[in-house]
């Protein structure tokens, strides 16, 4: 498990990070091992699929996306406006960047990062010699 | 707009300034979620609009009901089933009830509620006597 959290990690924090002059908000994310692979599911309350983007770029996994909420009106009590979300996790060559897919469900971001094919664990078969 | 939990506790403190009471968790034998959802709650003219934020949670397990001046939500939110190994977790999973005092009544058979992108936005008109009204002066 340590040598998994290593190779595939995440590089932000909780709290509000200041990136280019730009308050983004750390996405809560669930990160799961599952057989050739592994699951993310990040929490990204108030954004669309049209307002979501996910990349890869040497080994990074960045996923960015913007929640518009508010309304009009005197706010009275307020925990949470629109907000640019932004979450970063290092995947290393052990992922099959091609194969990564996808889905956007009631506010809730679900990706499955398959295990590239070098990174399969395989078996050698060992030939009879004579 | 930040989300960080001190953001939160110190509007807490603020709201019970102006609002009377804002609750944390509900209390009871089921699994209790580990961050009640955040709410915005803004009055524009004659009526009140929530906002809460509870991503993935199947509308029909959401529970919106008001008392006097007591607006309640409840739910739950199931985790992900088969997912055994688990390297990392940070999102909440269970049930959980927030409670915000309104600063006035509502008409109860016009509550709507809509569910969007993993907000859930509750529009609550105020009741008659509750509403803005013109006084007009007379003049003697």
């Amino acid at each position: 498990m340590k040598e998994k959290n290593e190779s595939l990690s995440t590089t932000s924090t909780c709290a509000p990070v200041e990136e280019k002059k730009k308050f983004y908000v750390s996405a809560d994310a669930d990160l799961y091992e599952i057989e050739n692979g592994w699951i993310i599911e990040a929490d990204l309350p108030g954004a669309s699929r049209g307002d979501l983007s996910i990349q890869v770029d040497q080994g990074v996994l960045t996923l960015q996306a913007e929640a518009r909420t508010g309304r009009a009106g005197r706010p009275f009590h307020q925990e949470f406006g629109p907000a640019t979300y932004l979450r970063r996790f290092r995947v290393g060559d052990r992922v099959d960047a091609e194969g990564i897919s996808a889905q956007l469900v009631n506010g809730v971001l679900t990706l499955h990062l398959p295990l590239a094919e070098k990174a399969r664990p395989r078996v050698i078969e060992i030939k009879a010699n004579g | 707009m930040l989300f960080n939990n001190d953001f939160h506790r110190s509007f807490n403190d603020l709201s019970r300034l102006t609002l009377g009471e804002v609750s944390g968790p509900w209390f009871n034998s089921r699994r209790i979620a580990d961050a009640p959802p955040r709410l915005n709650l803004y009055e524009d003219g004659d009526r009140f609009v929530l906002e809460a934020a509870v991503p993935g949670i199947s509308p029909d397990s959401l529970n919106i009901k008001v008392e006097d001046n007591l607006l309640t939500i409840e739910g739950e939110r199931s985790a992900p089933e088969g997912m055994d190994k688990v390297i990392q977790a940070e999102r909440s999973f269970g049930s959980f009830a927030r409670k915000i005092r309104l600063s006035g009544h509502v008409d109860r058979d016009a509550i709507q509620a809509e569910y969007e992108n993993g907000i859930l936005t509750v529009t609550l008109p105020k009741a008659e006597e509750a509403k803005p009204r013109q006084i007009e002066v007379k003049v003697k």
